[in-house]
């Protein structure tokens, strides 16, 4: 009976408990995104100057990405021409049709005389 | 010197064409068989000395050789430049495929006219040989260069304009197709004169 009467007691005193506790971390969590937000403002002087030099990195950046690109381009542009060019496979797949059809040619031949002996 | 895909009008290609066909047949029935690995190893010479290119300024020309493909080979000149020609379009893109046929022609029908110069003019002796052989692989250059500046003019180009620039970018291919033609000339009346259709070995002085 007694514990029975005690329940809205303990749900009375826990309730109320539990509601501080999550204030409480809710407060601890939004205390220390302050922070890192102070942290993050801190860091920089967060004036013009600081974008000017944020600016001017970036351009040098972009500049010297510009140049290696070009660099890269280039060098495809002469590997592309460098494959175009014929190989050594090519002179000699040319080298061997032509001695093949040659041997065609003496074949054709030798079968004429023979057929005509 | 090759014309490439889409530089003529289609009549002058189909004349080409029919050209260089008409003239690889006579060719071919003119072919002594027993000629045959002769004119494929000159074939197989010609087919490949187009990849030597000679450095000339800004840009570069390459060896032709039909004056002495004319001179080894004489009537069956000009269906062995056509196979070379045919097998250089098709493995090494120079020219199109569509420009085959006058591709051939303008260097078959020098070399052909080379092979006859050469018989005309080369006497008994290895000099007379040998200037015979210079004026033939000179003179076919020209006359394909020739050839090359009438084909675009047919296809609307200025004939004088271009035939003086490729006179000019093929001055060192004259001078060096004749010194190669000569020195083969000599060394074949040397050692092989029978290539040369000499039939006994001339006596050395």
């Amino acid at each position: 009976m007694l514990s029975r009467r005690s329940l809205p007691l303990i749900g009375f005193l826990v309730v109320p408990a539990l509601c501080c506790w999550m204030l409480w971390c809710g407060v601890s969590v939004s205390l220390g995104a302050e922070e890192l937000s102070v942290q993050a403002e801190g860091s920089g002087d967060g004036g013009p100057g600081e974008c000017r030099e944020l600016a001017r990195l970036l351009e040098q950046q972009k500049a010297q990405l510009s140049r290696e690109l070009g660099q890269i381009k280039r060098e495809v542009a002469l590997l592309r021409e460098e494959l175009g060019k014929p190989g050594l496979k090519d002179v000699f797949a040319g080298i061997g049709y032509i001695l093949g059809l040659a041997g065609v040619g003496l074949y054709i031949h030798c079968r004429k005389t023979s057929g005509s002996r | 010197m090759h014309i490439s895909d889409g530089v003529l009008p289609t009549p002058v290609t189909l004349a080409g064409f029919a050209a260089s066909f008409a003239i690889a047949a006579w060719s071919v029935r003119k072919t002594d068989p027993d000629q045959l690995p002769k004119v494929a190893v000159v074939t197989s010479a010609f087919f490949v000395a187009s990849l030597i290119h000679v450095p000339m300024g800004p840009t570069s020309v390459h060896l032709l050789l039909p004056g002495l493909v004319g001179i080894l080979l004489g009537n069956a000149a000009f269906i062995s430049i056509t196979l070379g020609i045919v097998l250089q379009s098709f493995l090494f893109q120079f020219g199109g495929i569509t420009a085959i046929g006058a591709n051939a022609f303008m260097m078959g029908a020098p070399a052909l006219t080379a092979g006859w110069v050469f018989r005309l003019l080369k006497g008994a002796t290895l000099g007379r040989h040998m200037v015979a052989a210079a004026f033939a692989g000179g003179g076919c250059v020209v006359l394909a260069v020739s050839i090359l500046a009438a084909l675009l003019y047919a296809g609307g180009e200025d004939f004088l304009g271009v035939a003086k620039i490729a006179i000019l970018a093929h001055l060192p291919v004259i001078g060096i197709e004749s010194a190669v033609a000569a020195f083969t000339v000599s060394f074949l009346y040397k050692v092989k004169p029978d290539l040369l259709g000499l039939d006994a070995i001339p006596p050395s002085p």
